[in-house]
Parts: C-alpha cells; sequence; structure tokens
C-alpha cells in the first residue's frame, strides 16, 4: 500500500534518482547532519538559541558530547559507564532510545518523547540506534 | 495500532512570525501582497490598504487603522504591533496536560517615504517550557532591512529577510517551511531585488549565512533564491516556478519548486499547493546524496464574513529511497472577531511511515495587533 502511494513521486524522479546501492552511514557525522540537525535543533527547541532544557545540539562536537558524555575524539569503550543520553554499545540501555521510540526496552510507555510533534520515521531510528549499538563513536 | 498523542510544544516556541494568509490573495481582490503590506514578502506590517480591508472585508468589522484610529503615526513612520498567545491540550502516552503559553510579541517599524525606507520586526521570543530565559535574552529581531522601491514596481532590499519563496503561509510549522529553511528565526542576511509586473513578479534573493550564531538557528548557509509567479485566467489563477541554492559547511542543496493559488469564485473556495524537490550533498563524503520531497496542498473557505474553513495536508520525505515520509492533516477555523482580533482553532495529525503511530496537535491561538 505504501510503495502504491509512493509510485507517482517514483516515477517522477526514476530518471534523476541515483541507485539505491550506497547505505546511509550509522556514523555519527551523517546521523547529526541528517538527522539531528532537521528534526531537533529549530528556534525553539535545541538550537544554540533556545538551548531547551540546556541542550544545545546544533554543532556536531558539543551535540556529541551533550548526548554521549563524551569528548569528541576520545576513545569510547564497551566498560565505559553510562554518561547522558547514550550508553555506547547499548541502544537498548540508551534514554535517546527510548525518547525516539517512545518507549523503553520493555516497551513500556517513555513519557519525554522526542520530538514532540512527528516521530521520527522508523528507518531513522534504527540508524541511531545502530550507531550507538556500534559503538557511538564521533566519526 | 499504538496511539500517543503528542503534540507541538516546542516548535510553537518562537516568536511565530504574523505574516499574511495567502488565502487571502487573489479571493480578497489583491492580486500582490503589497496591496495590502509593505514588505513585497507580506505579512508584517499593514498599510492603509491592509487596514481598511482588515475591517470592512476580512473581519466582522471594526477600525483597522493603528490604536484603532485613537492616532495616527505621520506617514513617513508606520507602527504595527502583533500580539499572539496559545492555549492547548496536550497527550502523551496517555498523559494529559494543559498548556498556555505567549507565541509572539512582534513590533514593527518602518521608517522613510515612498522610496526609502527602513524596516524593522522586532518583539520577544516565546516559550512553555520553564525555565524561561531572562527577558532581555528573549529579544530578537526577525527583520531588519533597508528597502529601495520605485512606483513602477521594481525594488531592491538589504539586510535581514526570509528570501520571497513558496505559499509564504504564516504557520512556520508547515512542512514546506520548517523544513527547507524557512522555520522561525532561520532569517539570513542577503540582498533582494524585485519586480511587480500587471500579471507577473519576479524576486530573486542572493543571502549569507547570519553573522552571530545567537541571532538566530538553523543551517547557516550561503546561496540564491528565485521566485517567478504568474496570474492566469482573469486574476483567479496564479503559478510560480522557484528554485533555491543554498551552501554551507555540513551540506549543499539545489530546490526547484511549483506553487499554485486558484480562486474560485462562485464557490468561495481557494485551493493552494506547493511542491519542492530538493537534492542534498552532504560535505567530506559524509553520507550518500539524497533527494528530498516536500508538498503542501489546502482548501479554505470563507463561510461567512470574518470565519474562514480549512484543510490541508502537508508531507516531508527527507529521503526518497527510504519509507521515511512525514505527512499531516489539517484542519483550520478562523474566526476574525473584529478588526485587530482572531481567534485560530488548529487540528493537526501527523505521523511518519505507515503512519501506525500518529500524534496530534490541537491548537487555539489569540491573536490581536495594532
Amino acid at each position: 500500500m505504501h510503495t502504491l502511494k509512493q509510485l507517482p513521486v517514483y516515477l517522477v524522479l526514476a530518471g534523476c534518482l541515483p541507485a539505491a546501492d550506497e547505505p546511509r552511514p550509522a556514523r555519527w557525522g551523517y546521523i547529526h547532519a541528517a538527522i539531528i540537525v532537521p528534526s531537533c535543533t529549530t528556534a525553539g527547541c535545541h538550537s544554540a538559541l533556545t538551548s531547551i532544557a540546556g541542550i544545545n545540539l546544533s554543532g556536531d562536537a558539543g551535540a556529541y558530547t551533550v548526548l554521549t558524555g563524551h569528548i569528541c575524539g576520545e576513545p569510547v569503550r564497551p566498560q565505559d559507564p553510562p554518561r547522558n543520553y547514550v550508553t555506547p554499545f547499548a541502544a537498548d540501555a540508551s534514554t535517546l532510545m527510548y525518547q525516539l521510540r517512545g518507549a523503553d526496552a520493555e516497551g513500556r510507555p517513555y513519557r519525554d518523547i522526542m520530538p514532540p510533534d512527528t516521530r521520527l520515521p522508523a528507518v531513522e531510528v534504527e540508524l541511531v540506534g545502530q550507531w550507538i549499538d556500534e559503538g557511538a563513536a564521533c566519526d | 495500532m499504538r496511539l500517543s498523542i503528542a503534540i507541538v510544544v516546542c516548535l510553537l516556541l518562537g516568536s511565530g512570525a504574523a505574516e499574511a494568509y495567502p488565502q487571502f490573495q487573489l479571493s480578497l481582490g489583491p492580486d500582490r501582497c503589497t496591496a495590502c503590506h509593505f514588505s513585497p514578502a507580506g505579512g508584517g506590517l499593514i498599510n492603509d490598504y491592509g487596514r481598511d480591508e482588515a475591517g470592512g472585508t476580512i473581519s466582522r468589522g471594526g477600525d483597522g487603522r493603528f490604536l484603532h484610529g485613537i492616532w495616527e503615526p505621520p506617514t513617513w513612520f508606520r507602527l504595527g504591533l502583533d500580539l499572539r498567545g496559545a492555549t492547548a491540550l496536550k497527550y502523551q502516552n496517555q498523559e494529559r496536560e494543559y498548556l498556555v503559553f505567549p507565541m509572539q510579541t512582534d513590533l514593527y517599524i518602518r521608517a522613510g517615504g515612498e522610496s526609502f525606507s527602513l524596516n524593522m520586526t522586532a518583539g520577544m521570543r516565546g516559550g512553555a517550557r520553564d525555565p524561561q530565559p531572562p527577558l532581555v535574552e528573549r529579544l530578537v529581531s526577525r527583520e531588519h532591512y533597508v528597502m529601495y522601491e520605485r512606483e513602477s514596481g521594481s525594488y531592491v532590499r538589504a539586510g535581514r529577510f526570509f528570501p520571497i519563496f513558496g505559499i509564504r503561509s504564516q504557520d512556520h510549522t508547515a512542512y514546506v517551511r520548517r523544513y527547507l529553511g524557512f522555520h522561525t528565526l532561520e532569517e539570513p542576511y542577503g540582498v533582494a531585488a524585485g519586480l511587480f509586473g500587471g500579471e507577473s513578479e519576479v524576486h530573486v534573493s542572493v543571502f549569507v549565512p547570519r553573522p552571530i550564531e545567537f541571532l538566530g538557528s538553523g543551517v547557516k548557509a550561503k546561496g540564491i533564491a528565485a521566485y517567478y509567479e504568474r496570474r492566469l485566467f482573469d486574476g483567479n489563477t496564479a503559478v510560480a516556478l522557484q528554485s533555491r541554492l543554498a551552501s554551507s559547511s555540513t551540506d549543499s542543496r539545489i530546490l526547484g519548486g511549483v506553487v499554485g493559488k486558484r480562486w474560485f469564485p462562485d464557490a468561495g473556495v481557494m485551493l493552494l499547493g506547493e511542491l519542492d524537490l530538493q537534492r542534498q550533498a552532504f560535505a567530506d563524503s559524509t553520507g550518500p546524496t539524497r533527494y528530498q520531497l516536500a508538498a503542501y496542498a489546502g482548501a479554505s473557505k470563507f463561510l461567512a464574513r470574518g470565519v474562514m474553513a480549512g484543510v490541508a495536508v502537508h508531507r516531508f520525505a527527507p529521503d526518497l529511497r527510504l519509507r521515511s515520509a512525514r505527512d499531516a492533516f489539517e484542519l483550520n477555523l478562523q474566526y476574525f472577531v473584529r478588526a485587530h482580533v482572531e481567534l485560530h482553532l488548529l487540528t493537526r495529525i501527523s505521523g511518519s511511515g505507515d503512519f501506525d503511530d500518529p500524534g496530534l496537535l490541537s491548537l487555539l491561538q489569540v491573536h490581536y495587533y495594532l
């Protein structure tokens, strides 16, 4: 059904879209630019201007530190204790994933959903989860 | 299907621009924004004709002049004020919360004559979440520019403003604004020129990032935007082509789009549509180039004088190769009680992917302007 709805768009763009053979990287640089910035850093939310709850996600290095508790570039090890919103190597133990999914690891509703208006598409949440499971490096 | 009902809160925090309603173009007679507004983009400060229309045709009556006509500023110094507050009901994971918060406090100033003018919009950012920053930190100026106009219909302006682009909805959360660089306080700095003809208008803007981070938000890009609109069929239809090239430290974007407006006088129905396609290439091979789509389609009807109802559909697909589209369906009911006073009830259902986890926004705005 969903494919049928998308069909006109695909037909129009069929001539100009590249082949979908290049996977999206589960890397912080891409996640920040492609997911975090357009979804989280608007004026009233986590921009440098507003920094709701003291959280500024507009810069990639700063956002990385806010979310992981690590300085961008320092080594992240599996034995490190959990810090902020991201627990490296453990998406299911990361608060950020609870917020994005709206549920904790046991499936119980999580109150502090982000973004608060329109939830991120599942493919975006999965990519964030993959990045965390792979170590949440600042690459 | 699990239904979690969430509401836009933070998205509505900014000093939402009290811009013109694009539904008024064509339907109420004027074929261009400058018929009622000083700005070539529409929105903001209203001119004498616009103030007459505010009380004469748009609302249920009243005196649309500044301060309700109690005092008229000199013609070289125009003033206006927008105050907007909102109340909302929030459901999130079966928890209910009521919100009342300020949305907008904007002062408009235009100083100058018919040719040269200095224009500024300044106010305070709204806020629904605590802790609120001190008032002085909430002061912000969305627009400030100098403009030279000629009676023939051309203009040049320089300063801070949005390039003329798209349907220019007053709703900064509309997907064609929110996801394409036209959200609250994302105005760049730049130089623009335009020409209004009898049945067409064209605008070109060159823009650069804001020089200070705390002047706004959004991607800090430089680029160029162009918009060409032509009116057809006895002035009841307008079609526009637009393009925008933008480059930042993280990406480059090439956007092409079309805007359509159609007024059906017999039915009293106004149709508005916008479709944009954008190619986004990331810098430093951060990730694969992606193609994005943003679309808006809406219909509005004047049920009675001062009462406008509308429906709209929004779509944003951040990567057309993926099942990642976000959709929204909304109902709008606007009651222009008297000149200067408006009530706006917006109800929007939005979701992503297969729409199996939608959210609900229901927001009542009270808008007063001088």
